[in-house]
């Protein structure tokens, strides 16, 4: 899952960057409005954690231009105003949550993964597939009840192929989710994490479409 | 303490009409006074007549010389009971009536055997027994029969004192009775301040409604305007202050939503390595919260009412040379070039702490925006008349649509990395209003921001100190 962080606070920015990237995301981080945006129109993000008090064009500029744009990324909002009407103005601008400074890294992971699991058009916290249990905020993954010792780059892969059933996911989009600008991608990365996985969950699961990318297929009806 | 205006009106007014009564009291006495002289003398000469007519039926009987023969040459005299004129007392009135000239045919009892006077005919001013008299005198046309008719001039004084003790009775009994109606009235008609007054006691402090002039008497209104003025100043400063503070809170929680994060990045790695970055920056965020909080302190700091009390002579050069030798550490860690031009003697006459916050604040601004190896460079100088501060630097300068908004709190210009607490220009700005100075945003010509500040030139003091 790959995330852009837009914070003009280097050590807040540094600190969720370095948080959420201990949780398994791929984090971009910019420090305003117009590197966002030139950060959306060349990479594909999964959520958008935006700051309201930006220097230059505001945030909430921002994401109302971003919504008249017709762009529908999940967008979570850190502000320091935390009025009713502020939080109000945040959310009719566009803004699907908002998490008022100084917050817990834990609150900002499970709002992420709730915005992200909504993303996906599913309510349950679990992602259930046949005998496979994945359980996102717990970082935990069940193979006929038994927990299986899973990475956490194993555990990224697993889970953006489990969101998107029967659409294939180029090795790229993968990497992608992987690895934020600044981290090294060795070339058979991803690669090597489907192979770790199959060997742990079974060769069927993942399958693999030769020169495209990996498919998990939609479980059967019934 | 002064005297509460109902008791001055009360004193003022009771003063004033005793005043004005004594001299139409004064007034009253001389004008009955000559009244009931020239009634009294009318009176005197009218009885005077009637006992010449009755002594000349008298005479005419020859009677008056019976009494002459019989008696002795000082006249006969006549018991009080036996006339009565009609007067208020016998005693105050005395006649005599002398027959063929200088016989003395009759004489009150009281009355002297010698002439009341020596005037033959109209009225006359004598002493009898050390005692003034009022004397008429009438006679035949041929001298023969003359009557002297004398009334005792402190009679006349007594009536006329009665007269004037009955006009000043009343003032005794109603000047008290009118100070109080007046200290009643006064009260009455100042009770609209009361009530001003016990409106504002009532009020909470943040109750700063405006007062209604409108219900109060005309007297009252400047008053409560300016009052009202007064509260609107206050709204104004209390309003800023609200939202100086709430800016302040709000600024404080991205340090501390850094502090926090960072925190918890630490607790939650297992890389040491990472744990030491994390913690490293623990330390940054609170070096810088806490130079968040002093910037805030200056700015609270900043007393209007003190600028104008500590403005004295000082030598800006002098300043300059202070503040700069307490930023050159700053400036070397960066490898920038710290360069102040001038010369001692540019004296000014302002607040000199201030000042040095002002001057302070620019050149750390300057340092801190500049890039490593760039310059910054302040100026001491006369320009105009004026006297010049001006601090120049090599970094990115302000585009000229953000010069106006950089004077905001916590405002802070695009793609600035430089940690600042995005108050140090409002301060300076702050400064400049409190003590009058003017401060100008440019472009400098080492390329990057140029800001000017203007003092008014002084002369320096004659003695030191």
């Amino acid at each position: 899952m790959r995330l852009l962080l837009v914070e003009d606070d280097t050590l807040l920015g540094d600190g969720v960057r370095a948080g959420l990237t201990q949780q398994g995301y791929a984090v971009d981080w910019v420090e305003h409005a117009e590197a966002a945006q030139l950060a959306l129109e060349t990479g594909e993000y999964d959520l958008l954690i935006l700051d309201l008090g930006l220097p230059g064009m505001s945030g909430l500029e921002f994401l109302t231009r971003l919504r008249e744009a017709g762009e529908d990324l999940p967008v979570l909002i850190l502000t320091a105003r935390d009025a009713v009407s502020d939080r109000i103005t945040g959310l009719d601008s566009g803004a699907d949550d908002y998490l008022t400074k100084p917050f817990e890294l834990e609150e900002l992971g499970a709002r992420i993964r709730a915005l992200l699991r909504r993303r996906s058009g599913r309510a349950s916290p679990v992602i259930r597939h046949g005998d496979l249990v994945m359980d996102p905020a717990a970082h935990e993954v069940t193979l006929k009840g038994e927990k299986v010792d899973i990475s956490p780059r194993e555990f990224a892969i697993l889970q953006m192929l489990l969101e998107n059933r029967g659409k294939v996911m180029s090795r790229n989009r993968l990497e992608e989710g992987l690895y934020s600008w600044n981290a090294e991608v060795e070339s058979n990365t991803v690669e090597v994490h489907i192979h770790h996985l199959r060997r742990k969950l079974g060769a069927d699961l993942i399958r693999t479409i030769r020169g495209v990318g990996y498919i998990i297929d939609k479980p059967r009806e019934g | 303490m002064r005297r509460s205006l109902r008791r001055r009106l009360a004193w003022a007014f009771a003063g004033f009409t005793l005043v004005v009564w004594l001299g139409g009291a004064a007034t009253a006495y001389w004008d009955a006074r000559i009244q009931m002289n020239a009634l009294l003398d009318a009176h005197l000469a009218h009885l005077a007549r009637a006992m010449l007519a009755l002594s000349l039926h008298e005479v005419h009987e020859e009677r008056l010389f019976a009494s002459v023969d019989s008696h002795s040459k000082f006249g006969e005299t006549v018991a009080p009971g036996e006339w009565d004129l009609g007067q208020p007392r016998e005693d105050d009135l005395a006649f005599q009536i002398w027959i063929e000239r200088d016989h003395l045919a009759l004489r009150s009892h009281n009355a002297p055997p010698l002439p009341l006077s020596h005037r033959n005919r109209g009225f006359s001013d004598v002493l009898i027994d050390g005692e003034p008299w009022r004397v008429y005198s009438i006679q035949t046309e041929d001298g023969d029969i003359r009557v002297q008719l004398g009334e005792r001039q402190s009679m006349r004084t007594a009536m006329v004192n009665r007269l004037t003790a009955h006009l000043l009775l009343p003032l005794a009994i109603a000047l008290p009775l009118l100070f109080f109606l007046i200290r009643w009235a006064t009260g009455q008609a100042l009770s609209p301040f009361q009530r001003l007054a016990q409106a504002l006691t009532r009020r909470g402090v943040d109750a700063l409604r405006p007062l209604e002039p409108e219900q109060l008497p005309p007297e009252a209104r400047p008053l409560a305007q300016a009052v009202n003025r007064l509260i609107q100043r206050v709204e104004e400063a209390l309003a800023n202050e609200r939202r100086f503070t709430s800016d302040a809170a709000h600024e404080l929680r991205t340090p501390l939503a850094a502090l926090k994060t960072q925190a918890q990045v630490a607790l939650r790695t297992e890389d040491p390595e990472q744990r030491e970055q994390a913690l490293r920056q623990v330390m940054k965020g609170v070096d810088r919260a806490a130079h968040l909080v002093d910037q805030l302190l200056t700015l609270a700091r900043l007393d209007p009412e003190r600028s104008q009390i500590d403005a004295r002579y000082f030598d800006l050069y002098i300043l300059a040379e202070d503040v700069l030798s307490e930023l050159a550490p700053e400036a070397l860690d960066k490898d920038i070039d710290l360069a102040l031009e001038g010369r001692r003697g540019q004296f000014v006459h302002s607040n000199r702490e201030g000042i040095a916050v002002l001057l302070h604040n620019l050149v750390q601004n300057a340092i801190r925006y500049t890039p490593p190896g760039g310059q910054v460079q302040v100026d001491v100088r006369t320009h105009e008349g004026a006297t010049e501060l001006v601090v120049s630097d090599s970094g990115p300068g302000i585009p000229e649509q953000e010069r106006e908004r950089v004077f905001q709190r916590f405002y802070r210009g695009l793609g600035t990395r430089a940690p600042g607490s995005g108050l140090g220009l409002s301060i300076v700005h702050r400064i400049a209003t409190l003590n009058g100075l003017e401060v100008h945003l440019g472009e400098s010509a080492l390329g990057g921001l140029k800001v000017t500040v203007v003092l008014p030139a002084v002369r320096p003091p004659d003695q030191s100190g």
